[in-house]
């Protein structure tokens, strides 16, 4: 059977500048970095305890992708004192945390592409 | 701090359809199915045991026609590649790629959801993976 999502990718300009931002700022820890096929580099990045990875992609030319919502929903055990340490390292929120009508806080940000990210904490 | 994905969004059609697809083909669970919005109710299904859930959206925000299909830019994994291929083919999941071993060591399969977004499916093998693929390098 189908256990779990192992990685999903997200498209990157630069992968240098996407794993500082990733490590240094996420504060991820890298699972795998190796050369791949002709030139390219996997690079897979995780919460320290997550079972699912993201993989930074180095984006082609015209990637639509590129800088839109991510479809990934980042859960926090702490969204109030998250919000303030990646903020303080210079991650940019576009929405600060806010409780929703459903009942959960919600914020969002961007990585160094614009990638975007909802970040939640159930109540 | 961040401590995992909570969910990760696949574009579909129809809510219904996807439903289906995804509990009575791929055997999730459904985590929620509450209303959301006038476009889209929230509906969210994981892998039994997984932390990371899998939300088929068709209306919120971020929702756009050209999103669905295609590269799912997900890549799921199993305990078991063989009885995993052969209960979903069973089942009527369409693979474009049927179970290989790749030169890094893991197998790998492609399937496709019912609308055509398209999925890798990887086991790793003891002693291999990561290992094997940072070798390659």
């Amino acid at each position: 059977m189908i256990t779990h999502v192992m990685d999903k990718v997200v498209p990157v300009r630069d992968q240098e500048a996407a794993l500082a931002f990733y490590t240094d700022k996420l504060g991820f820890t890298v699972r795998l970095d190796a050369a791949f096929g002709e030139g390219m580099r996997w690079i897979e990045v995780a919460p320290p305890n997550a079972q699912t990875a993201i993989v930074l992609e180095r984006a082609g030319e015209g990637e639509s992708r590129l800088g839109r919502f991510t479809g990934i929903i980042w859960a926090a055990d702490d969204i109030h004192a998250t919000y303030t340490e990646l903020q303080g390292r210079g991650v940019q929120f576009s929405e600060v945390p806010t409780m929703q009508p459903w009942g959960m806080w919600q914020a969002q940000f961007a990585d160094q592409d614009g990638n975007g990210y909802v970040l939640v904490q159930a109540v | 701090m961040i401590s995992h994905p909570s969910t990760i969004t696949v574009f579909v059609h129809d809510q219904d359809a996807a439903l289906a697809f995804y509990t009575d083909k791929l055997g999730f669970e459904v985590r929620r199915d509450d209303p959301f919005n006038a476009n889209s109710r929230w509906l969210e299904v994981a892998a039994p045991s997984a932390q990371t859930g899998i939300v088929l959206d068709n209306g919120f925000d971020a929702y756009d026609e050209s999103r669905v299909g295609g590269f799912g830019r997900i890549f799921w994994t199993t305990d078991d590649m063989a009885a995993t291929h052969a209960t979903l083919s069973a089942r009527g999941v369409e693979f474009s790629q049927a179970p290989v071993l790749m030169p890094w060591g893991m197998w790998q399969a492609q399937f496709l959801d019912q609308d055509g977004n398209s999925f890798v499916l990887v086991q790793q093998v003891a002693g291999t993976g990561a290992a094997g693929a940072a070798a390659q390098g």
